[in-house]
């Protein structure tokens, strides 16, 4: 079977499953409040999370995504914050980084190999480099956002939205200077060699 | 005989001007009431967004759609608007308008203290050539007043809220009361001096804030944290919980009364005098009558003509003071959306450190004197803009692929980019105004606003110029990549709203006098936005407090001499 077939059969068998399972979700998440919860992930979409966290911003020289909290973020945006548009983009990457694996060496994502994790990904980046987005309107102040914007743009957003608003990303990958209490408009950036989070 | 009044002021509305005439009224020793529809708002204890770090804003920042779509649709378009501060905001649901926000988006506060709390806080004085321009081409009615008569007004005001710029001694832009300027950074110093050396004629200069630069009044120096939006427990920016309400409230004069709707003004044919404020309270809907000699009207340009259009009686069946008939109509707001931004090359090794609450400023240079030769329009523009290294994690989307390297390359910041953006003036229209709708009311009974407005040809070419002239700068200042910007803001979001009760001598055709005094009801004042004949192309506010302050004296003066 040719890896395409894979990818259209498993989009296939995901499309009404999922559309069950989401419109339940649906029917729980109306309300959208800060104090939300994570419902939508079961033990190995939760496991695929937090593999994907760490693989786009991995613990270097700082810690990475997992120690920054970013799966529980994810679990919250996607479960409570995402629209059925959003949360369907999202789940059918999540199957489609599966089928990749599973046709690659026989193990859905979380329980593949390293190698092949990183070509699921990448392949889902080459996806989205070919998607066109709409024309987006607006002026200085207003930012459409794109909800059919493919799955590697979601999770890559997701992620470094979740890390970089981070305690850990602010103040330990960038600099976080929450009261400056002076202005300098001529400041090397060598003695800081990070930049300003805010 | 009636009753003695309960107050000698009442003061309705408690943001930029409301604050001004309680400050002022009570200083003379007034009694007077402030009442605000909004919640109460503390300095300090209420800031409940300030300092709020990134970790700990509700979802990192996402908006919160559901509840934005359904409570905020209009409020949430604002660039200021988010969790941190959303308790300042007006609940669009429980306090709508008619229009849709694309024929006039109406951006309001609901707190005491009003926009002051999210205002930009850019001041800059009008000029002679502003006052004089109605008369000059003809549209519109000519100003009451010339800079002369509020040229001590203006120092007045700033010595108190305390200015932070830079004296240019241009004719076009007088200076301020100046506390030491802000200063520009590394790239905007080398903007302005190829735009100077460039284009003879233009300045760049750095913004005109009510931002403080050094302890002032009491109040504490800016600390750069960035978003003034939120509220300050410095007090670094001007306010009314800042500034002018601790002045009131250590007379000993002020009662400050808040979530108190304004239903109507009453008005008192035999002595021709308004008497009282009609009050609904916004949480138990009970209704009081305020009584006071003076009323002074600062509910904001939209909200104080609504009251008046709302204060119908035998005598004034068009609306309180509005024999004129022009109560509501003459409604402008600056034109804004068109610029330029491009990338500044060559400084890469270098950032900023702490968050300027400021920018800079290009101040007008068209039609100083008489009509350029190469345009059509009318009036001119400024620009303000600001360079700043951009954010590499806010261009994350752009840049490719996962893991190790793409951490470190969102660690380095991205290029510089130079933004410079156009604020034109409005000419004043007949047609453009707001009405109350006949049918729709508000869950207290009071009519909405509907809006009519649309943008003149004179504004439409001159926002062209703005993105031309812009991107001719940007270009001639070595910027790369520059992109020109020519998208129309919506009516209203420059949030400068004005005109609909304008100043003017004839009683024909304005509703109030060159003392922002009604000229139907001698102990009536409008001092906000609404007063404005024109609209100049420079931010407002800093002229809605020299105007209040001096309509309070005046006022004060006219009562001690018992003419009202």
């Amino acid at each position: 079977m040719q890896r395409r077939d894979v990818l259209r059969l498993s989009l296939a068998l995901l499309g009404s499953a999922a559309s069950f399972s989401l419109a339940r979700a649906l029917q729980a998440d109306t309300v959208v409040n800060p104090g939300m919860v994570a419902t939508v992930f079961d033990p190995p979409g939760q496991a695929a999370i937090e593999l994907l966290s760490e693989m786009i911003i991995p613990e270097t020289d700082t810690p990475g995504a997992i120690a920054a909290g970013v799966p529980d973020f994810i679990a919250v945006i996607v479960s409570s914050w995402y629209t059925p548009t959003e949360r369907k983009v999202f789940f059918s990457g999540l199957q489609q980084l599966d089928a990749y694996c599973l046709q690659q060496e026989n193990q859905p994502f979380h329980l593949a190999s390293e190698a092949s994790r990183v070509a699921a990904l990448t392949e889902q980046e080459r996806i989205a480099s070919e998607y066109q987005p709409p024309m987006q309107g607006g002026s200085f102040y207003r930012q459409s956002s794109d909800e059919e914007a493919p799955f590697f743009k979601k999770i890559r957003e997701l992620v470094v939205l979740g890390y970089y608003t981070s305690e850990v990303g602010c103040t330990e990958e960038l600099a976080y200077r929450p009261a400056p209490g002076e202005y300098n408009g001529d400041y090397e950036f060598a003695k800081i060699g990070r930049q300003w989070s805010h | 005989m009636a009753a003695q009044p309960q107050f000698d002021a009442i003061v309705i509305g408690s943001g930029i001007t409301g604050g001004w005439a309680a400050k002022e009224l009570t200083e003379k020793g007034l009694k007077v009431l402030m009442l605000d529809r909004g919640r109460m708002v503390e300095h300090g204890r209420d800031y409940t967004g300030e300092h709020m770090p990134p970790w700990k804003v509700p979802l990192r920042g996402k908006p919160l759609r559901e509840l934005y779509r359904e409570e905020y649709p209009v409020q949430s378009a604002s660039y200021a608007f988010g969790e941190p501060n959303r308790h300042f905001w007006n609940n669009d649901r429980d306090n709508p308008y008619v229009n849709d926000p694309e024929v006039f988006t109406w951006y309001r506060a609901n707190v005491v203290g009003g926009k002051s709390l999210l205002w930009g806080r850019q001041v800059y004085r009008f000029s002679d050539l502003d006052f004089g321009a109605n008369k000059a081409d003809g549209s519109g009615i000519d100003w009451p007043i010339r800079y002369d008569d509020i040229a001590p007004w203006y120092s007045y005001v700033e010595k108190f809220i305390g200015v932070s710029g830079q004296a240019e001694n241009l004719p076009h832009l007088p200076d301020s009361e100046f506390l030491p300027p802000m200063s520009m950074n590394v790239v905007e110093k080398a903007v302005k001096a190829k735009i100077e050396q460039q284009f003879p004629g233009r300045k760049m200069t750095i913004g005109r804030a009510a931002v403080l630069t050094q302890a002032h009044n009491g109040r504490g120096a800016c600390h750069y944290c960035g978003p003034c939006e939120r509220g300050c427990s410095a007090g670094a920016y001007f306010s009314t919980q800042s500034s002018t309400l601790p002045a009131a409230r250590s007379t000993g004069n002020l009662t400050l009364k808040s979530d108190c709707v304004v239903e109507g003004i009453d008005y008192d044919p035999v002595s021709q005098r308004a008497t009282g404020v009609r009050v609904i309270d916004a949480n138990s809907r009970e209704k009081t009558v305020y009584t006071g000699r003076l009323v002074f009207v600062c509910a904001s340009t939209v909200g104080s003509t609504q009251i008046l259009l709302n204060s119908r009686s035998d005598a004034f069946p068009q609306g309180l003071a509005n024999s004129s008939g022009v109560l509501g109509r003459y409604l402008m707001d600056h034109t804004r959306g068109s610029g330029a931004m491009g990338f500044m090359p060559g400084f890469d090794d270098r950032t900023t450190y702490g968050n300027r609450p400021n920018g800079i400023y290009i101040p007008r240079f068209r039609n100083l004197g008489g009509q350029d030769e190469d345009v059509t329009f009318l009036r001119g523009y400024g620009y303000q803009g600001q360079a700043i290294r951009t954010n590499g994690v806010g261009m994350a989307d752009s840049i490719p692929g996962f893991g190790a390297d793409y951490k470190h390359a969102l660690r380095n910041p991205g290029p510089w980019r130079m933004i410079l953006f156009g604020f034109g003036e409005c000419l004043p229209y007949r047609d453009n105004r707001m009405v109350l709708d006949d049918r729709k009311t508000d869950r207290f009974g009071i009519p909405l606003v509907r809006f009519h407005f649309e943008w003149g040809e004179n504004e439409t070419q001159m926002r062209e110029d703005i993105a031309r002239q812009a991107t001719d700068m940007l270009e001639q200042s070595g910027a790369v990549n520059v992109i020109s910007l020519v998208t129309p803001s919506k009516p209203g979001e420059a949030i400068h709203e004005m005109g609909t009760a304008r100043m003017g001598d004839d009683p024909g055709e304005s509703v109030l006098n060159r003392w922002n005094q009604a000229h139907d009801v001698p102990n009536l004042f409008v001092t906000d936005g609404a007063c404005m004949p024109s609209t100049s192309c420079v931010n407002p506010s800093l002229t809605f407090m020299a105007l209040t302050a001096r309509a309070t004296d005046y006022a004060v003066k006219q009562l001690g001499e018992g003419r009202i």
